[in-house]
Formats: structure tokens, C-alpha cells, sequence
């Protein structure tokens, strides 16, 4: 499987300002050194609590908030990628990196590079109703990309958006209405439809399921699998639900407190979770089943503020097993077999 | 647990008059909550679950109003039907024998007021002499605060009704009372297993996280001791660790009090960790009620098989129920499922089901299952 999307060490800060002078007093860190891989063609999921960084860490990949720091290649061949990283190590100010980073890392993507990554990348947002312009017909709705991109325009724009509607399930008769006129379920597919006309290769879907009903939600999961076979796409789920990302991910990756602490397959990380965060997250998801029923002992405390995270590992005020060492250092994602990678000094066993 | 019925609601329609039209928001609902169980009520938006638990309170907001039906209250061996009582008597009612829990915590907070006060309100306007009894009792113990407080509160006891009185007490600073309603509020809160209780009764709204508002929101509602507690999707907006904390907090407390809880929900996993019983709504109808196990293992009405074919699994595919949720102001005549129904007859388009008990405490309105042609 060839990767499409590779980030190293990714982070983004929002500052807070404070004092007489409005000086920078302190800052968020919602992505705080995220590094991962999604490969082509996969649906890859992103679960966390809210305030873990999750949907800060999706816009950040697609470039809508600026990094602070890390690199995002997007489709870039993988000796390049080498070549970057050992020039980074050797002579981090030499030019030769500065033109490479400009030419390959989406990170620092400036002008006409930015707008064809915006092409290729797109987001569904969690909410239609917020991220869809009232005042606007569905006809200028899902043609703006087209507009924006300098694809089409006129008549052919129209016919690329009546081909795309189809394939969402609307039909032409929906092409001059208003986004109010429409039910839950047939708003979040407008927003697929402006998503998919661009022809993008990754879409990131922020919880693109959490404001409609159960019945409705199956539709658009069943739509979204049949997109991404027709598409070719690659999907970033974002979700606090885990029983959907249980049902439409490859792979899963556990957030908490702007890290990633647990990266593994779907069937690995819901049969065989192993860091102490992703087993109570996942142990405190009510089944379906009444005679499933469990005593369980749900994790106690609650998130800390991500303005002052604890030190070391960031889960041990809550973790039942924290040791003296996940104290003071902080864990790395560590690989433990089968493409399983835990950032947790009690599982890998790593002592450092 | 026993089969005694401690709330009834019989056949109750609720209008709401709107500028569109009538919505019929409730088509003759039947429910029955029996003591120390938890009842869950499932069902889409817009059913009409939220309607039902504010009816029970008979606090439906207009333009909706209250068509017909009867709400029977248990109290004291009597049974009262609610809907025929005056305001005074809704006012104890609420609070001391139904109260409610909201969706969003913070809504439902001043955020002016500190938590203490808060919830000092709420205990005295429902348990006001209690604590002046209690109040006196300490003075005259401990020998602390003045005799003019003594005095104050015997007169508050006897003539809560004279101007003097509440002029008085409007002014003076109360010191012995304040400190128990301190007491009792901090003991409430670490109820709710609120940690540092003593601390956040001193906070804002604005300072407590979502989860901590909502332990905040279910210390005020039982503060009273209700028989029945009204919580109308108290976890949704809470992520699934907090919503698992507040789950074991709900059982713990059906436990300790005893008190009958009707838990609204749309989430089907949440029901099956928690209740005893389930009813399931559509388009203003309670269209079963059994068990939760019979709910799970052998639901009867179409609706509830669709409910539950349509919780994701993995490895299999999704399943939707197929149109739209019909629109209330023009519902569908007959059964109001039978156009996105797989079973639907004839009969199912001009009359409307009756709600039928088919099995030993497991009722159904579909003409599946009997009832008049």
C-alpha cells in the first residue's frame, strides 16, 4: 500500500493573549507532535474525547490553519521524504532544504501550489446547517469550488454539479433550492457533493454523522463507502463515536490531549486496545445488548487543560498504571508488531 | 422492584398551534413508569419524547397545549390525575414529587448565581420549614446566633404570610440558616460524587465542565427527594467517558433513593446498559413498551425491528430505514409508520393501531398483532 499522506511531528499552538499589553501569555496545544501515515485508499479514523484535538489536527493536515511546526507530504515519493529528513539533520539551514520543503511539503505551501492541494484535498464539516450558505442555491453552492479552482464555469459547470448531485442521491429539481429546504440528511450531502466536484483524492469527514438520526446515519455511511470505491478516495473519519469508526475504518488512531497515544487496525485497537486510555475509552461505549450488561469502572477525572498539560505522559493523572517514569518522560509511539503502535511506557516496556 | 404504577399517562394529545398549521406533536400517548425502574423512551427526532416529559410536568410551552388525556400522580396512596389540579398544587409537584433533568446542563444554570445558591432556591421553595425547624434546633443545641434569630425563624415558621415577617427576613442575615442549606448542599453534591464538594459549591456555571454541570443539574433535581425523576438526554452532548460516569451515577442513585427514572435517549446502547423497561416512540405515538431484554431479543413492531437493524455492527452493512420522518402538522393517516413500513396492509392506512398487550407486559400498536380491523 503506498502512503498519501505522511506527517512528521506535527503541531499547532493557538496562542492566548493576556496582560495590558496583549502579549502572548500562553498558548493551546491542540496538536501538540503528531506524526502519522494514512495510506491510499483506506478509511482512516480519528477518535478522541472533545477538546483532544482531533478536528484542529484534520484542518491543519489539509492546510486550513497553518502549522506551527512538522511537515505534511502529501503524495510525495518516499526517497524525497529520506532525502528531506536527512538534509533536516545534516544542515537544517541550507537552501537546498528550503527549496525542497517549499516544492514538496504541503506544510509550507505558499500561492498556486496551495490552491491545487486545495483541489486535491477537501472537508465535510460535522454541522450542514452551519457550513453551508443559506443565501446561497445549491446550484452555487457545489459549483463554487469550481469557480474558486478555475475548472468550469456556465453550462459546463452546471452539468458537472447536476453529475455529482446524482451521485449523492439528489436530482437536477434540487439545483435551485435553498439549503433551508432541505432535511438533515440531504444537507450533509450537499456538503459531499461541493467536497467531491473538485475531484479530490482525501477527504476528511469531521463527524459528518453526529447531527442526524440513526436512520439517516446509515444512509450516509452507506453513501460514503460507495463514494470512496467510486472516487478512489481516502477518507480521514473524524468521530467521537466509536461504534461508527468501528464499522467504516481500516484503521484507527486514539487521540488524547493533542497526541496520538494509540495507532493500530480496527480489529486490533476494539479486540486488542493497549494502551490503558484507548481500553477505558472503548470499555465505556454502551453495546447495543442488554445482556451484555458490564460492571465497569470508568476512568475518573476528566480531561486536563490543554494549556497546561501535565508533564510526561500525558494521560497519568487518570492512568491506573502509571509508574514514576511516565512522570517525568514522555512516551514515544513505539511500534509493538503488526503495524500496532502505543506511545505508553508500561505496554512497550521501553525505558528511556 | 414492584409492578405498582406510581405515574400513568393516558391516551394524551398534545397540540402545538403554529403559524404553518396544527402540529400534532402527541397522538394519544400511553405510558406507565413503575416504582424504582428505570424507564427508557427511544425514539428519532421529533417524536415527540421531549413533549411527553415536560406534559408529565405540565409545563408544555405554548403555543402547544394540552389537548386531552389524563396524567395520574401516586402521592400519598391517592392517585391524582394532574391535569385537573391547580397551579399551587402543580407548584409542590414539581421539584418535591416529578423533577427534571435537561440535555444541556448549562442551559439550565443561572450563570449569575453560584451553584450554592442555586440549589439553596430550589430547597427553599420545597423545603423551607424543614429547614427552619432544623435551623432552630441548632441554635437552641449549640446555643449559637442570636436570640433575634430564633425568634426570627419561629416567626417565619408560624406567619410565613405577614408583611413583618418577610420584611424581616428579607433584611437580616440569617446566618444559622445559610450554614445548614450549606450543609445540606454540600452533602447533595457529594451524592453526585463530585469531588472537593465544598469547592465547587462555591463556583459559577461557567467554571464547571460539562460533566460536572450535569452532576450539578442531577444534584438540584433530586435535592427534593422526587419520586420521579424526568431526564431528557442527559448525556448526549457529554463524550462517552463522562457519559459512562454519569450512567453508573444514574443506577447508583435508582438504588439509593429509590426513585422511578424516565430516561429519555436516542441512543439505543445507552438503554441496554441501563434500563429496565423500554417504550418506543414514532411521530407522537408510543409504539411498544416491553422489557428491555424482550425489546432487544424479540421486538414486534416494524418501527423497532428498523431501530435496531440500523445500529451499526461491524462487518455487516449499514442499514437505514427508508423516507423521511414524517412531518407533524399533515402526519399520515391510519398507523403513522405505514408509508416507510415493509409490512404495511391496507388497513394500516385508514385506521390507526391500537395499543394492545400481545404478550405478558409486552404492548404493541400495529394491526400485525391483532386488534380491530
Amino acid at each position: 500500500m503506498s502512503t498519501i499522506i505522511q506527517t512528521e511531528n506535527l503541531k499547532k499552538h493557538y496562542p492566548i493573549y493576556g496582560g495590558v499589553f496583549k502579549k502572548k501569555v500562553a498558548s493551546v496545544k491542540a496538536v501538540d507532535g503528531v506524526s502519522l501515515n494514512i495510506f491510499k485508499g483506506e478509511c482512516f479514523g480519528l477518535v478522541g474525547e472533545s477538546g483532544c484535538g482531533k478536528t484542529t489536527l484534520g484542518k491543519t493536515i489539509i492546510r486550513l490553519f497553518n502549522p506551527d511546526s512538522g511537515h505534511i507530504f502529501f503524495n510525495v515519493p518516499d526517497d524525497i521524504i529520506e532525502e528531506i529528513k536527512r538534509i533536516e539533520k545534516e544542515n537544517p539551514k541550507s537552501r537546498r532544504l528550503r527549496r525542497l520543503l517549499e516544492q514538496y511539503d504541503a506544510a509550507h505551501f505558499k500561492g498556486e501550489n496551495l490552491r491545487f492541494l486545495r483541489r486535491k484535498m477537501q472537508i465535510v464539516y460535522q454541522d450542514p446547517t452551519t457550513s453551508l450558505d443559506p443565501r446561497m442555491l445549491v446550484k452555487d453552492i457545489v459549483a463554487e469550488p469550481l469557480a474558486a479552482q478555475g475548472i468550469a464555469k456556465g453550462e459546463e459547470a452546471e452539468k458537472m454539479v447536476v453529475e455529482i448531485l446524482r451521485r449523492v442521491g439528489l436530482t437536477e429539481r434540487h439545483l435551485y433550492r435553498y439549503p433551508h429546504e432541505f432535511s438533515g440528511g440531504q444537507r450533509q450531502r450537499i456538503a459531499v457533493a461541493r467536497a467531491l466536484i473538485s475531484r479530490p483524492e482525501f477527504i476528511i469527514l469531521d463527524e459528518p454523522t453526529s447531527s442526524v438520526d440513526v436512520s439517516v446515519r446509515a444512509q450516509l455511511l452507506n453513501l460514503f463507502q460507495d463514494l470512496q470505491k467510486d472516487f478512489n478516495l481516502t477518507y480521514m473519519f473524524i468521530s467521537h463515536d466509536l461504534s461508527i469508526v468501528e464499522c467504516i475504518s481500516q484503521r484507527v488512531a486514539i487521540m488524547y490531549l493533542g497526541k496520538i497515544v494509540e495507532l493500530a487496525s480496527t480489529e486490533e485497537i476494539f479486540h486488542n486496545p493497549l494502551h490503558p486510555y484507548s481500553q477505558a475509552l472503548i470499555a465505556s461505549v454502551p453495546i447495543p445488548d442488554p445482556t451484555k450488561r458490564k460492571e465497569r469502572a470508568p476512568i475518573t477525572g476528566e480531561v486536563p487543560s490543554p494549556v497546561n498539560p501535565p508533564s510526561g505522559c500525558r494521560f497519568h493523572p487518570r492512568c491506573r498504571l502509571a509508574m514514576d517514569i511516565c512522570r517525568r518522560n514522555e512516551p514515544r509511539l513505539a511500534d509493538v508488531g503488526k503495524g500496532h503502535f502505543v506511545a505508553c511506557f508500561a505496554v512497550s516496556g521501553e525505558k528511556r | 422492584m414492584t409492578d405498582e404504577e406510581i405515574l400513568e399517562v393516558e391516551n394524551l394529545i398534545v397540540r402545538f398551534y403554529t403559524y404553518e398549521g396544527i402540529v400534532e406533536a402527541l397522538d394519544g400517548v400511553n405510558l406507565k413508569i413503575r416504582k424504582g425502574e428505570i424507564l427508557g423512551l427511544v425514539g428519532e427526532t421529533g417524536c415527540g419524547k421531549s413533549v411527553t416529559s415536560l406534559s408529565t410536568l405540565v409545563l408544555v410551552p405554548p403555543p402547544g397545549s394540552i389537548e386531552a388525556g389524563k396524567i395520574f400522580l401516586k402521592t400519598q396512596g391517592k392517585k391524582v390525575n394532574l391535569l385537573e389540579q391547580d397551579r399551587e398544587t402543580l407548584r409542590t409537584v414539581r421539584g418535591s414529587e416529578i423533577s427534571m433533568v435537561f440535555q444541556e446542563p448549562r442551559a439550565y444554570l443561572n450563570p449569575v448565581y453560584s451553584v450554592e445558591n442555586q440549589i439553596s432556591e430550589v430547597l427553599l421553595v420545597h423545603r423551607k420549614e424543614e429547614f427552619l425547624k432544623r435551623a432552630i434546633e441548632t441554635i437552641k443545641k449549640k446555643k449559637k446566633g442570636s436570640n433575634f434569630e430564633l425568634k426570627l425563624y419561629q416567626r417565619m415558621l408560624e406567619k410565613p404570610k405577614s408583611l413583618t415577617t418577610k420584611l424581616l427576613s428579607k433584611f437580616t442575615s440569617k446566618r444559622t440558616l445559610k450554614m445548614e442549606l450549606h450543609n445540606e448542599v454540600v452533602a447533595l453534591l457529594k451524592n453526585m460524587e463530585i469531588p472537593d464538594p465544598e469547592r465547587v459549591a462555591k463556583m459559577y456555571p461557567h467554571e464547571l465542565s460539562g460533566g460536572m454541570a450535569q452532576r450539578v443539574v442531577i444534584a438540584m433535581a433530586l435535592s427534593c427527594n422526587p419520586k420521579i425523576l424526568l431526564a431528557d438526554e442527559p448525556t448526549t452532548n457529554l463524550d462517552v467517558t463522562v457519559q459512562a460516569q454519569i450512567l453508573q451515577l444514574v443506577s447508583l442513585l435508582r438504588k439509593n433513593f429509590q426513585s422511578s427514572i424516565l430516561y429519555v435517549t436516542h441512543d439505543l446502547g445507552v438503554v441496554a446498559e441501563i434500563c429496565d423497561r423500554v417504550a418506543v416512540m414514532y411521530a407522537g405515538n408510543v409504539v411498544e413498551t416491553a422489557d428491555v431484554f424482550e425489546i432487544f431479543n424479540n421486538p414486534l413492531h416494524p418501527y423497532t425491528k428498523a431501530l435496531l437493524e440500523s445500529i451499526p455492527r461491524p462487518g455487516k452493512e449499514f442499514k437505514s430505514i427508508p423516507g423521511v420522518v414524517p412531518s407533524l402538522i399533515k402526519p399520515p393517516r391510519g398507523c403513522r409508520f405505514h408509508d416507510r413500513c415493509d409490512f404495511a396492509m391496507e388497513v394500516c392506512r385508514k385506521v390507526k393501531p391500537q395499543f394492545l398487550e400481545v404478550k405478558k407486559d409486552h404492548f404493541v400498536a400495529c394491526h400485525l398483532y391483532g386488534g380491530p380491523k
